[in-house]
Order: structure tokens, then sequence, then C-alpha cells
């Protein structure tokens, strides 16, 4: 009870003489000090926010700050601008090959209208199909003609194979030996040109800015400034206390 | 204008809502740093890189409890630092008031705060923080618990031990 009663009095003490040093110390500010202050934080705003780009732009959309109904706005609102800037930048990639082509000089006493000069653009076979539906179309066109039309007889075989073959004549679905013939024009799909949609590192403009905040943005954290030294003779409910306070921003 | 909408229009570059928190708080910053460092344009500065760094991560700031307190807490956090930085060089400028007329108890007067300062910042944490909150920022208990995250009523024991301790380490000098 006595040291409890000597230690209070010597805390009182303490604090009269923490109490008084802070009297006499308190100062008030320069002339200007809020001026400078705003100067300075602003200068080091602007110019960060130059350097920044568009790290502000995952800070701007999970911003606590503003009102949760606009969240879904901001969304749409970001990813038109990451499209936007994709198209952009694939527009800027694409090579000439898949420009139309430029018209030829006209020759004189030709003077043929501009579409017929100009090389036709050639029709794309069926790019989107693979070359397995193309082995499946093959075979599902050919075994009707093995099931239906029994195997020509030898001297028959003879007779087509004596023929010389028409070049308008198509053979397909007349001689079951020809198998081949016909269908070449299904399994070239897979080499297609690829349109401004096909390139693959469109949808990644954006991902290299990382917001800071934390990376690039200084830490004004409290918490993260430096931490506890612990103490031996410290409370139960103070360390508690200590874990659950330390970051409390 | 509360804490939350003011951090929004500063994170969003109003000028005039950044020139009214710093009207409103760089006052007390100043003299929170000025006692812990002992030299005011050392605490200028110290205070200018508190509000800069500030502003760069209000962005992060939830609304969660009193802006000025965050602040204050950032601030003492670096004036603690600068001192650490400085120490052993003669850093103390503080005017005492009242001091031309005996030349004597000025210089006893500032070697006296010179040896409070240096206490303070002996004092291992979580004291050192809870001391210069409560007596050199000057908030209340209730509002270091509400800086800090931290229960009344260990903020109310870390005060006690800290000033004990710090009986310790001045000895003689408050009993005279």
């Amino acid at each position: 009870m006595r040291r409890q009663g000597r230690e209070r009095v010597d805390a009182l003490d303490v604090e009269r003489e923490l109490v008084e040093y802070a009297a006499r110390t308190s100062t008030d500010a320069p002339t200007g000090f809020a001026d400078r202050l705003v100067a300075a934080v602003m200068a080091t705003e602007t110019s960060a926010r130059r350097r920044r780009g568009l790290a502000w732009l995952p800070r701007w959309l999970t911003s606590p700050l503003a009102p949760v109904g606009t969240i879904g706005l901001r969304f749409g609102a970001a990813i038109a601008l990451l499209l936007a800037s994709a198209l952009v930048a694939a527009a800027a990639v694409l090579p000439l090959a898949h420009r139309p082509p430029v018209d030829p000089p006209s020759t004189p006493g030709r003077s043929l209208p501009t579409f017929l000069t100009a090389s036709p653009t050639p029709v794309a076979p069926r790019l989107d199909r693979p070359a397995a539906t193309a082995s499946v179309h093959e075979t599902i066109d050919e075994r009707p003609s093995a099931s239906i039309s029994p195997r020509p007889t030898h001297a028959a075989r003879r007779h087509v194979t004596d023929e010389t073959p028409s070049p308008t004549s198509h053979p397909r679905g007349s001689s079951g030996d020809d198998e081949d013939d016909g269908h070449d024009d299904g399994g070239s799909g897979g080499s297609g040109n690829r349109g401004p949609d096909a390139s693959d590192d469109d949808g990644d403009r954006g991902d290299d800015h990382d917001g800071p905040d934390g990376s690039t943005r200084p830490s004004a954290s409290p918490s993260d400034e430096e931490g506890s030294s612990g103490d031996d003779d410290e409370d139960h409910h103070d360390e508690s206390g200590d874990r659950s306070g330390q970051d409390g921003r | 204008m509360d804490d939350r909408a003011l951090a929004a229009a500063i994170v969003a570059g109003d000028a005039v809502a950044l020139r009214h928190l710093i009207d409103r708080e760089s006052g007390r910053l100043l003299r929170a740093c000025v006692r812990v460092v002992g030299d005011v344009d050392a605490a200028a500065d110290v205070v200018q890189e508190t509000f800069i760094g500030a502003v760069a991560a209000l962005p992060g700031y939830r609304g969660e409890g009193d802006l000025g307190h965050w602040l204050v807490r950032i601030a003492v956090r670096r004036a603690l630092r600068t001192r650490r930085l400085y120490r052993g060089e003669p850093l103390e400028q503080v005017d005492v008031a009242g001091s031309d007329d005996e030349p004597d108890n000025d210089l006893l007067q500032r070697e006296r705060d010179h040896r409070i300062r240096d206490a303070v910042a002996a004092l291992p944490e979580p004291y050192r923080e809870m001391i210069v909150l409560r007596y050199f920022a000057e908030l209340d208990p209730l509002a270091i618990a509400s800086a800090t995250g931290t229960p009344l009523e260990t903020v109310r024991t870390r005060l006690r031990r800290g000033l004990a301790r710090l009986r310790v380490e001045l000895g003689d000098e408050v009993a005279a």
C-alpha cells in the first residue's frame, strides 16, 4: 500500500513536470507556415499523380470514400477505358498485310472501274472450322457412296480409268476410288488469318500500372514505422490491446 | 465537413479542403513535434513530411476515428525518428518564456528540458508513444485509445507505468 502511494506521488511529480514542460515549449506556427505546407503538399501530389499514370485506377475503383452505389458505374467506366486502350493498341500493332490492297495504277486506254482493277479480296475459306471437323465431314460424305453404290466391276473401272478427266467435271460422288478429291477445303481452317480480337495481349495493357498504395505510395500508417519493443512487466490485458491497436488504421 | 468528406475531397484534389485540414491541424502537430525534437525548424520539416505522406496515404483512410488524431500519431512517430537521428547534436533551440532576467535559470531550464526530452525518447514502446501522445500532443486517454485502437484501461495502465519509468530516468531532476 505504501509502495503504491509512493509510486502515485512520483507519477504526479513527473506528470506535473511534463505539463510544465509542455507549457514552456508551446510555440506558435511561424508566419506563412500553412502556406508553405499547402504548396509543398500540392507540388508533391501533382508530380506523384503525373508519375503514377494509371495507377490511380485500381485505387479509385476500390476507394472506400466513394459511395457504394457508384462501384458498378466505376467498374463499367474502367472496363470501357481498358477496352478502348486495347483497341487503340491493337490498331497500332496490326500488320499492313491485313489492310485492303492498294489499287494498281490504271494503264492508259483502259478505263475499267476501280472495283474491277483491284485485286479481288480472297474469300476466306471456312476459317472457323477446325481440322477435326473436316475429317468427320469426309467420313460422312464417303460412307453413303461406299454402302449404297456397289463397287464397280473391273471392266467398268477400266472404263473410268481410260477416260481423260475433264477439267470441269467434279469427281465428287461419281467414283468411289477418288476419295481425296474435293475435300481439301475443309482442313485448312487452322491457319486462318487472325483478326484484331485474336491478339493475346490486348486485354493486359493496364496491369503493370500497379497501385500503390501501397507499393509506390509512401506509407503513412503509423503502424508500419516502428514496432513496439515489448516489456517484461506488461499486464496481460495490455498485450491483447497492443496487438489489436498497432494497426488500428 | 466531417473527416470522411474532407479526406475524399483532398483525394479528389481539392486544394481548399487541403488548406482547411492544414489550418486545422498544423498548429497542434507543430507543437507536439517541437516538444519531441526540441527545434522549431526541424519540427516544421517533420510536420511537412507528415502532411505529404498522409495526403498520399489518404485513399486508405476509411473514416474510422479522428483524422487529426491519425495525423498526430504519424507526426509523433516521425518526430521520434528524427530525434533518434539527431541524437547527440544540439537541436534544442526552443525559447523559454520569461527567461531574459535570469540567464542562469534559463540555462538550467534548457538543460532540464533537454533531459526530459531524452528521458521520454529513451522510454521503451509502448510507453513512449503513450506519454508523447498524452503530454506532448495533449490528447486525452480516450482520444489516445481511439487513435491507437487500444482499450482505454490499457492506455491508463501504460501511462501510469510510463510515468513511473520516467521518474526513475529523471531521478533527482523531478525531486528538485
